[in-house]
């Protein structure tokens, strides 16, 4: 099976501390995985390095065969965990600078999204609650066809009822042919839709396998499992 | 994708400089106004009685400070737009808005050139905003009697026809003029690239207090420009025969200064080309956006 992503010996560190730890992944095209993992394990580490925003120290990552650089910013799709959108942009420029910037940039169905959120377009940035801007980088980022999503806890804090909405709209825009890498640590909510997850345990994969395996297999929950795994 | 790059960036500086250059025109304005208003009521004071003396010289008093506290802001204007698209230079590329920033389709020397071509343009813009101003207070905020004060004027005409055809006589103007701008931008150009990149390093060794580690950075790059340039304007003035010049001799006075400029140009480039590189490299090579 062809892979989107590929890392090889990926480590960084942080000074002294090793945020990835000799990594090695593949990961197919068409599928939704989970990065799970408890907090500081290297999860959002492992997607700002797919996603060009940070060097490794060592090792290789390739994103549709190619190194990170200009051509996989243009197939990959990152949502990170924090608000990125500058707060004194309206909600027109901001879908105006994905559409400037994104070949594969649906305004259209961004536009449909957003006014399901009754978002209105001359909103700023500035003016939306937290929740809201959450919401709207989610729309930008899944508006687009890319071939690689890389969401970094896209459901941490929020309320169940925008959790359902967020992992709704994730399924509503999934594309077959693309891979949708999540990270979390919410693994109940998101376990129903996850194809294969990784276990990531101080920037070391301790375990990649498909869902299905691990119930028919182990007879367990993917969130049993995680209990499990890293009990404290 | 620079042309995109450019336009919003152009759209992000805009926001707050085209503000900016509005208010120095108006200020200027006041300031004019006021102006008038003092050497109004001075003549009317020297030539009244007694009875409304203290009340002109309040109102001359107040006029004179406001007007001088506008100049002042006037002055400071060119800063605050050095610090606005400095300010916008380091959210766009070290804040969380650098999220957005490096996970673009675009090269780093785009994203560079960009943020270099639209400084320039707002330094520029900046600048011909305070030359209007100063020239709109000279003409009509000095002159005591009529609307405008038209020996203003003439000196300004007097420069064009008098003193440039002089110039042309000992130097080739083209020339001149192309130097003064090539040499201009250059000078512009290098000192905004220092900035960035004093702010890109300020980013790399400073996990907090980046803005406070950007200042320390560039006061440490100025310092080391300050000391090439200082040697490299020696080697200059001595490589071109500086010793030799006798003041009486303008052609020779004027073609060495051309000679001089022309090495500066050449002294500016070359600290662009190096920001620029240094600058893209640390971006491309050891982005690590916390």
């Amino acid at each position: 099976m062809e892979a989107i992503l590929e890392a090889r010996g990926l480590t960084k560190r942080y000074g002294a501390t090793l945020a990835l730890n000799n990594v090695d992944i593949t990961l197919p095209k068409g599928k939704i995985v989970g990065l799970l993992g408890p907090n500081g394990s290297g999860k959002t580490t492992l997607l700002k390095i797919a996603a060009g925003l940070l060097t490794p120290t060592n090792g290789v990552i390739l994103a549709d065969n190619r190194p990170i650089g200009e051509a996989t910013k243009s197939v990959v799709s990152f949502l990170p965990e924090r608000t990125y959108l500058p707060d004194w942009m309206t909600v027109t420029d901001c879908l105006d600078y994905f559409t400037d910037f994104y070949e594969d940039f649906d305004g259209k169905r961004a536009e449909d999204m957003l006014g399901r959120l009754a978002v209105p377009a001359n909103k700023k940035m500035r003016t939306l609650s937290k929740g809201t801007r959450e919401k709207m980088q989610l729309v930008l980022v899944m508006s687009r066809r890319a071939k690689l999503y890389l969401l970094d806890e896209p459901i941490g804090g929020v309320d169940p009822a925008t959790r359902d909405y967020i992992l709704n709209t994730i399924i509503g825009n999934y594309d077959n042919e693309a891979t949708i890498l999540i990270s979390t640590h919410l693994i109940a909510d998101v376990e129903k839709v996850l194809d294969e997850f990784l276990f990531l345990k101080e920037g070391v994969i301790t375990m990649h396998d498909t869902t299905d395996n691990v119930r028919e297999t182990q007879g367990k929950s993917l969130d049993e499992l995680f209990r499990e795994v890293f009990r404290c | 994708m620079l042309g995109k790059l450019i336009k919003h960036d152009f759209r992000a500086l805009s926001r707050t400089l085209f503000p900016l250059q509005i208010g120095i025109l108006a200020g200027g304005l006041v300031a004019t106004l006021l102006t008038v208003l003092t050497i109004r009521l001075n003549n009317a004071s020297a030539s009244a009685h007694s009875g409304s003396n203290i009340l002109h010289g309040v109102i001359m008093v107040t006029s004179v400070t406001m007007s001088v506290l506008i100049a002042v802001a006037i002055a400071a204007s060119a800063f605050v737009t050095l610090l606005l698209i400095c300010s916008h230079f380091y959210k766009s590329f070290l804040s969380d808005e650098g999220y957005l920033t490096f996970t673009l389709p675009v090269s780093t020397s785009n994203l560079l050139w960009s943020k270099l071509f639209t400084g320039i343009f707002w330094m520029l813009i900046n600048a011909v905003v305070i030359l209007v101003t100063i020239l709109i207070f000279a003409v009509f905020g000095t002159s005591s009697t009529g609307i405008a004060n038209f020996s203003v004027l003439q000196t300004i005409q007097s420069f064009f026809t008098q003193i440039l055809p002089e110039a042309a006589q000992y130097v080739s103007l083209p020339l001149v003029i192309i130097e003064c701008v090539v040499i201009g931008l250059l000078a512009l150009a290098s000192q905004l690239l220092e900035i960035y990149f004093a702010i890109i390093v300020g980013g790399q060794v400073a996990k907090k207090h980046r803005i406070l580690a950007a200042i320390g950075m560039y006061l440490l790059i100025n310092m080391g420009v300050g000391i090439i340039s200082s040697v490299y304007t020696s080697l200059i003035a001595f490589g071109e025969g500086a010793w030799t010049l006798t003041l009486d001799a303008t052609r020779e006075t004027g073609t060495f200064f051309l000679s001089v400029f022309g090495w500066y140009g050449l002294l500016f480039a070359g600290l662009c080309v190096l920001f620029f590189l240094v600058s893209r490299s640390i971006l491309k090579k050891n982005l690590n956006l916390q």
